[in-house]
């Protein structure tokens, strides 16, 4: 009784609220306010500098530490700025960036990061990048290296690779490692249908994924320092590594060797699978909750496909979500779990997709889109962040969500189409 | 039917090097502080994956127009077996009843050349819905597709399944009619 009225206590939440990610603004202190400037007395600059800017001011913002100030600021890379007119328009922190070509391919970055309030010259490094086209890594080491300066909490996270598949044309996908906001992107696998990515370590060295090259859905692993990719298994009908344990050992895994689709678990060192659900309906997406012996996972056991947690090993299944005619994909962390939910219930509505955050431990729930259709949301590994796919108006987005700064970011996708991804 | 693909770099670096690791090139930045993120961790990966592309020798891929039905013809011993896929409702996977019409047709055509004829049947969802539940979606209305053979008398270990969930639509238009058409089973029957 007490859920239901706790969803109908949100359904009018739902009906007044706007963006609660977007609205919301914890206060967590002073942020130092930044200003990012390329400098004007170097003339060669790379081609990419323009976008490196960009870049690291939009990075400074998903940090969630700076205030960015985009006003306009000449600095000579070789001459002090004015600290006192810094001070006068509330820039507390000036970093004048400037780019080299280098002789060979890639270029070199030169970063001077000015603090107003000390007077001083703060930090006075170059950054190299063998390849053009990685500037994007370029613009997140430099943003590490200014949240380091003010002791931030750290935004190492910002050099972690996402990796996706994207479909290319019908039966046809590719992978792709990408950075998190998606602007750095490398083909990995090609041609064929290559499907439900996923990052096999946590030092990101290795991943797997799932091709329909060998016939039947067959899950490989792929170690990209050597290229070397090996058959884990194979299935009849669909085969998806939904999830992997913290030490890479345990996989949870989506398959239907008796036309079936369960969740299983592997154990990569014994390689024995053991089934974990057994509705006769669809049971996917099964996701680790903090202890690693209880999982999240969505089913169609009750009519529509909904958000279900379970201990492995034991009977039965709790129900998560109390609200929604379709909540069809989800994403734990510990013992949050985030997931996708269908506004309406056949094609004809508006096809909203919204993503909610809920704990396992309680009845907390918290709404974070409310317009569009927004997919894929997958938790960083610290937790405090989650990345998704946003479409509306026939425009997609990739989207941040800082779950700790109530702040959401979006950067444009030129090439939608994503089947999966993983961060 | 023989449709394993190879991995051509991997043959390829499996005959050069075996599983060695390759030398990677890393970046050395001047003066970077290397305390809390590892400096050359994301360049050696970057450099590493330069060298990584898996590439398929052999794609799959099917054409025809998707506003009509999609009818698959076989030669099978001289025989013509015509079968056409099945269309289901928005996120279900139950068969409607001018689709258990049309189930029985195809089975009566499969059975006309024999009950073992080797059938591959493709599930198949529109793009609405998300990653894994489609792929399972689509694998249950490859499962009812199966049963209706099964109960008309095709020897059910002649069949096998498989589920592109939304990755292979015959038509990528964002109507109403074109979603329909994606939301079906395919039979490949196999001479």
């Amino acid at each position: 009784m007490l859920k239901i009225i706790i969803g109908l206590l949100l359904c009018l939440q739902l009906l007044f609220s706007t963006d609660v990610a977007m609205e919301i603004v914890k206060n967590t202190g002073y942020k130092p306010s930044i200003t990012v400037s390329l400098a004007s007395d170097v003339t060669m600059q790379s081609p990419f500098a323009n976008d490196l800017k960009k870049l690291l001011e939009k990075d400074l913002e998903v940090s969630g530490h700076f205030d960015v100030k985009n006003i306009q600021i000449n600095s000579n890379f070789n001459s002090t700025p004015n600290y006192y007119t810094l001070k006068q328009q509330g820039v507390d922190l000036l970093a004048v960036i400037t780019t080299e070509q280098s002789v060979f391919e890639g270029f070199i970055l030169k970063l001077k990061l000015y603090d107003s309030n000390m007077n001083s010259l703060a930090v006075d490094k170059s950054f190299n990048s063998v390849k053009d086209e990685r500037y994007p890594f370029l613009a997140h080491k430099v943003a590490i290296e200014i949240n380091k300066y003010v002791n931030a909490p750290s935004i190492d996270w910002m050099e972690r690779f996402v990796i996706f598949s994207r479909y290319t044309s019908p039966k046809e996908s590719q992978i792709v490692i990408a950075d998190y906001t998606l602007t750095f992107q490398k083909t990995i696998v090609q041609r064929g249908l290559n499907i439900f990515p996923k990052w096999a370590d946590e030092k990101q060295e290795n991943f797997y994924y799932t091709t329909y090259n060998f016939g039947l859905p067959t899950l490989m692993k792929v170690n990209i320092f050597t290229a070397k990719s090996e058959k884990i298994t194979q299935s009849d009908g669909m085969l998806v590594c939904s999830d992997v344990s913290r030490d890479g050992k345990k996989l949870l895994v989506t398959m239907a060797p008796n036309s079936q689709p369960d969740i299983y678990e592997y154990n990569t060192l014994s390689k024995q699978f053991s089934r974990i659900t057994t509705f006769g309906g669809i049971d996917v997406n099964g996701h680790y909750l903090e202890d690693e012996k209880s999982i999240v996972f969505v089913s169609d056991r009750l009519g529509n496909p909904n958000i279900f947690s379970k201990t492995i090993g034991q009977r039965g299944a709790n129900r998560l979500v109390y609200h929604g005619k379709n909540n069809n994909s989800a994403n734990a962390y510990k013992n949050f779990v985030i997931y996708t939910s269908r506004e309406d219930n056949n094609e004809f509505g508006k096809n909203n997709f919204n993503i909610y955050l809920v704990s396992t431990q309680s009845n907390y729930i918290k709404k974070l889109t409310t317009s569009g259709m927004n997919q894929f949301p997958k938790f960083s590994r610290d937790g405090e962040s989650l990345i998704f796919i946003k479409s509306e108006n026939n425009k997609s987005y990739l989207g941040i969500i800082r779950l700790n700064h109530d702040k959401s970011f979006l950067f444009p996708l030129d090439k939608g189409n994503i089947q999966a991804i993983d961060w | 039917m023989k449709k394993f693909g190879l991995y051509s770099v991997v043959l390829a670096a499996l005959l050069v090097g075996g599983c060695t690791q390759k030398t990677v090139q890393v970046d050395t930045s001047s003066d970077v502080s290397t305390s809390g993120y590892s400096q050359g961790d994301v360049d050696s990966k970057l450099n590493a994956m330069d060298n990584v592309v898996l590439d398929f020798v052999e794609g799959l891929s099917d054409g025809g127009d998707w506003r009509n039905d999609r009818v698959f013809s076989t030669m099978i011993d001289g025989k013509l077996v015509q079968v056409t896929s099945l269309y289901f409702p928005f996120d279900k996977f139950h068969l409607t009843s001018d689709m258990v019409t049309r189930a029985k047709a195809n089975s009566s055509a499969i059975m006309a050349v024999g009950r073992d004829v080797k059938i591959t049947i493709e599930g198949n969802t529109d793009e609405w819905g998300t990653d894994e539940y489609n792929y399972a979606l689509g694998l249950k209305r490859a499962n009812t597709t199966k049963e209706a053979l099964i109960t008309d008398g095709v020897n059910a270990s002649t069949i096998s399944m498989v589920s592109f969930g939304e990755g292979n639509p015959v038509c990528t238009d964002k109507t109403q009619e074109c979603w329909k058409m994606n939301r079906r089973a395919d039979y490949k029957v196999l001479p």
